[in-house]
């Protein structure tokens, strides 16, 4: 059968009016999970889980990936109006996100996220349906030594994430790499750095980081003003939906490039859709011939890690659809659903369910399109709930933060450390101290770490494996490359400026 | 020492400022890095351990924090060269209140249940709106909690009871 | 504010809460057992398979006592923290724990815990059985059990062998067929069964144990090999694959389990109600079917049975631990 052949098939699959539903329901319930800080697409398919076993399998998986990436769009939308990350691979796009908000431009920043959602769930659905095995096999290339240096990648290329002081964000990095280590060594199982807690045992837990960095220092700042509590700062005028031409043409290349990049990232098992949004945006910035406009409210600041974490998000089914290996962990909950349903997603099931397959394929196109239509007027919707005078809206953010954050594990912990890291980011970003590089710092911390001490386990130490393995190889050149580029534009300034005096 | 406003409506209780003879907004990130710089190197020599072969357990951590000390004392001997901006920062009260109620709704949840963890971080939090009477805020802090039971008790089921103890859920 | 309250209320109200306190001790209170919603506390992180089991078994267990069946997950401390919290809980019978293999094994590896399963824990009854099957690299050139000796004694410590992490099932298991045959390997920990599956696939180590249930699809798609599984007999999913006794390996009977346990000092009749209520839901045919085709079996008996199989599995794990050399912290 050709691809039309096989979309077409899909489609008829798709639209019974079950199937239909379902997959309006996905997006919808992850749209909405995606805006609640804290609570994330995890627990809504676990808990929805039971409600699978008297859907088809098909059905099931529909709706399961609807609130998938659904939530990426959720979240995108309270990261660019109230700089609070739904998710956290939308809190990158917090970062001109919400300027071109406090601009006057959320209804473009809104229409650039939701646009290149779409157009990079397009192309990464398209690249499903044709090349599903020679993807996913692709997740089986990378090893320990590879993921390091792809890290290591992230890495220096995070180091571009800073305007303003390098040292500053230098060390904003390494304050964000050590409480990333902090947790239960898994090579010697030793706690570390956790003081006795065993509440600590397993890390610090990422979500309360981000919204404490990027979303309660936001609430604070309002509440400078004067006056504070019945208006404050936030971003009134939505204006207008569209983005202008200009912007349009911004974003464009943007979210060309992030889709490429998130497509990638999202296949391999130790990636992902935040640092898939993380890297693009980094990229962006590096390839920008104006690179000081973002963290300003550059709108190829939000196209691109937006367009990222979808792709991110459409791929990481490839692994699961197409060798049945879950990359995340929302896939192996996806897969424990299907399994109990006696329904096991792998390289058979291409050809022994093309059913289940294609329209899987279609709902996602479907889906992106619900997805669509329902964020695009809703922006409306948002702009009557920003009047909300601000004395009533602080305190429902805040308690929904704090919900969020504690619902995800009951930790206490995770409260303590979003209030830490609110306290943190309010002084720190005061002193012109930028939060996005501690973010990246403490995702790849612990990855990096692991990575790393892995790679070595697997050479008996020998520390030549990291060139001797092509992927990992590659990659290191390109992180020394990077290096280069950062650092002599750096020497060239200060040698600029000596001079000066 | 930069400005402390206390009280927005009362301006005139602004304390003085002394004369700046440093740069707080290097100060601040100076100290601070040095601190969790310390805490982690310290950690990593005596808590942890530097022992282990190459792949070793702290060894990481502790090359880094060793940077990041570099970096702050750096920024601390700039933050001495240069004369800065005061710095104005919220107040005491509403800061506090913003950075307990999360705790407080944490801390209550299980013991009390989730709706006075909630009404009693809500109250927390108001306590960082000075200029509010509180009449006028009771309404809408009944509605949020209305809107926080219907989202996450009903909408999500949060296996937290509505008031511990009883059989609501 | 008390003006619509008269005396009369107060003492009926005062009476009903003495009333309901008093028949909150476990004492007296079988026969009603339960009359108010049980919460099940899993220490496990919400949506995984050891999660999805236990939710399973909840909503069967709903049915048959006609109450509400909480699941509360509480991850951490790999399962320390729900397990703690559970053996602090009253013995009521309304808050119960997920016990599993994890269980038991935490006896010997983890020193420093808040309670002591053998003393702190009642068990209830066990639920739920899931082999582990042992994988292997297609171009390891290892298409059996005796092939794997025979590599591993010809380079010792040179196999490579996956884990979900020290202390998991995972490297147990290896460990004890390591000293039931007398080799050694090196040992690769990863963060969970699935990426160790996968460095499997890829050929960062050779081998790994694994839920047998999560990898069947890769085992189907040819990615890797299943060259034994764990249980003394067969599996329905790998038919085709022996075991590692019949591989030669005799005394090599191994699985991973879950169970309802419940906090010290519960009352014997409640407990014996629980137990009858689970192998209830554990008869269900439905529920075999939907057990068996994710790698699982049910895993029913009596709540003696369940002590005496939890007693030894806590020391036939502490003896290997022990001569492993590992945990203790």
């Amino acid at each position: 059968m050709t691809l039309i052949e096989n979309l077409v098939f899909g489609f008829s699959i798709v639209v019974e009016p079950t199937n239909l539903f379902f997959c309006f329901a996905g997006v919808f319930l992850g749209t909405l999970v995606g805006v609640l800080p804290g609570v994330g697409p995890t627990a809504t398919i676990a808990m929805l889980i039971p409600i699978t076993f008297a859907m088809t399998p098909t059905a099931a998986v529909i709706m399961l990936a609807g609130i998938y990436y659904g939530s990426q769009y959720g979240g995108s939308t309270t990261a660019i109006l109230l700089n609070v990350p739904g998710e956290s691979s939308n809190a990158i796009t917090a970062m001109d996100g919400y300027k071109m908000a406090l601009q006057g431009r959320a209804g473009a920043a809104l229409a650039i996220a939701a646009l290149g959602s779409f157009f990079a769930g397009t192309v990464c659905t398209l690249a499903i349906a044709l090349f599903a095995v020679p993807l996913g096999s692709i997740a089986l290339k990378f090893n320990s030594a590879d993921y390091f240096s792809l890290m290591l990648v992230g890495l220096i290329g995070a180091v571009a994430l800073a305007h303003g002081s390098i040292l500053k964000s230098l060390a904003m990095i390494m304050v964000g790499l050590l409480f990333g280590l902090v947790g239960t060594d898994i090579y010697t199982a030793v706690p570390r750095f956790t003081l006795g807690f065993v509440e600590l045992a397993d890390g610090i837990n990422f979500v309360p980081i981000a919204i404490g960095l990027f979303g309660l220092p936001e609430i604070l700042r309002n509440l400078e003003k004067a006056d504070s509590a019945a208006n404050a700062g936030i971003a009134r005028s939505v204006g207008r939906l569209w983005p202008i031409k200009d912007e349009f043409r911004a974003s464009t290349p943007a979210t060309l490039r992030g889709t490429l990049l998130g497509g990638i990232l999202g296949i391999l098992p130790g990636a992902g859709a935040t640092i898939a949004s993380f890297m693009a945006y980094t990229l962006e910035k590096r390839v920008s011939r104006h690179p000081e406009r973002f963290g300003n409210g550059a709108p190829e600041g939000v196209a691109a890690p937006e367009s990222a974490n979808n792709a991110a998000a459409q791929t990481a089914f490839i692994p699961m659809l197409a060798l049945g290996i879950p990359s995340t962990p929302n896939m192996a909950v996806i897969i424990g659903a299907l399994l109990v349903q006696g329904f096991a997603p792998g390289p058979t099931v291409i050809t022994a369910h093309p059913d289940f397959f294609w329209a899987v394929i279609v709902s996602m196109r479907i889906g992106n399109a619900f997805l669509l239509i329902l964020n695009l007027p809703l922006v409306g919707l948002w702009v009557q709930l920003l009047r909300i005078p601000y004395s009533i809206l602080f305190p429902a953010v805040l308690i929904f933060c704090a919900v969020g954050t504690y619902a995800v594990d009951s930790n206490i912990f995770d409260v303590y450390a979003l209030v830490a890291s609110a306290l943190i980011g309010y002084v720190l970003g005061k002193c012109n101290c930028e939060p996005a590089p501690l973010v990246l710092g403490f995702v790849l911390g612990a990855m990096i770490d692991k990575h790393f001490r892995r790679a070595l386990l697997v050479s008996d130490g020998d520390p030549a494996i990291f060139i001797e393995r092509p992927i990992s190889a590659g990659l290191l050149a390109v992180a020394v490359l990077l290096l280069v580029i950062t650092v002599v534009p750096g020497l060239r300034r200060q040698r600029d400026r000596m001079v000066e005096e | 020492m930069s400005e402390i406003i206390i009280d927005r409506a009362h301006s005139d209780m602004m304390r003085s400022v002394a004369v700046q003879r440093f740069d707080v907004k290097e100060l601040i990130p100076a100290l601070f890095f040095l601190a969790v710089g310390l805490f982690f190197l310290l950690n990593s020599i005596f808590v942890v351990g530097l022992d282990e072969s190459a792949a070793g357990s702290a060894i990481f951590a502790a090359v880094v924090s060793v940077l990041l000390i570099g970096i702050a004392v750096s920024l601390l001997i700039k933050s001495f060269l240069t004369r800065g901006e005061r710095l104005t920062f919220v107040g005491l009260r509403p800061l506090a209140a913003i950075l307990a109620a999360p705790v407080v709704f944490g801390l209550t949840v299980r013991p009390l249940g989730f709706l006075p963890a909630i009404v009693m971080s809500l109250i927390c939090a108001s306590f960082a709106d000075s200029t509010t009477p509180i009449g006028r805020r009771a309404i809408p802090l009944l509605l949020i909690t209305v809107l926080c039971i219907a989202v996450f008790h009903y909408g999500l089921r949060l296996p937290f009871a509505l008031i511990a103890g009883l059989n609501l859920h | 504010m008390f003006k619509g309250i008269n005396r009369r209320q107060v003492l009926a109200i005062a009476t009903g809460l003495a009333t309901s306190l008093l028949l909150g001790q476990p004492a007296l209170a079988a026969d009603d057992y339960p009359n108010k919603p049980i919460t099940l506390i899993v220490p496990f992180a919400p949506g995984g398979g050891a999660s999805q089991g236990a939710q399973v078994i909840a909503n069967g267990l709903e049915k048959i006592l006609g109450q509400t069946v909480i699941v509360d997950n509480r991850p951490g401390g790999a399962t320390v923290v729900g397990t703690a919290a559970a053996a602090r809980a009253a013995p009521d019978g309304y808050t119960l724990l997920l016990g599993s293999s994890a269980t038991s094994v935490n006896e010997g590896l983890i020193a420093r815990k808040p309670y002591n399963a053998l003393t702190d824990l009642t068990p209830i009854a066990t639920t739920v059985d899931a082999p582990y099957v042992l994988l292997a690299n297609n171009n390891a050139g290892i298409n059996n059990v005796q092939e794997l000796i025979a590599k591993a004694k010809a380079q010792p410590n040179t196999l490579r062998y996956g884990s979900a992490g020290i202390g998991s099932s995972h490297q147990l298991f290896m460990l004890y067929l390591m000293s039931l045959t007398g080799t050694q390997m090196r040992h690769i920990p990863y963060e969970g069964g699935n990426p160790a599956a996968t460095a499997v696939a890829s050929g960062e180590v050779a081998i790994t144990f694994a839920d047998a249930g999560a990898v069947q699809e890769m085992v189907k798609g040819g990615l890797l090999k299943a060259i034994a599984v764990s249980p003394g007999k067969r599996m329905e999913i790998f038919p085709e694959v022996p075991t590692i006794q019949e591989s030669g390996v005799p005394g090599f009977d191994l699985t991973t389990w879950q169970a309802i346990m419940g906090p010290a000092g519960m009352n014997p009749a409640v407990v014996k109600k629980l137990n009858e209520a689970v192998n209830k839901v554990l008869a269900d045919p439905e529920l075999q079917k939907s057990l068996a085709r994710t790698g699982k079996a049910a895993m029913s008996g009596t709540t003696d049975e369940f002590k005496a199989y939890f007693a030894a599995d806590v020391e036939r794990w502490k003896k290997v631990i022990a001569a492993a050399g590992i945990g203790g912290k």
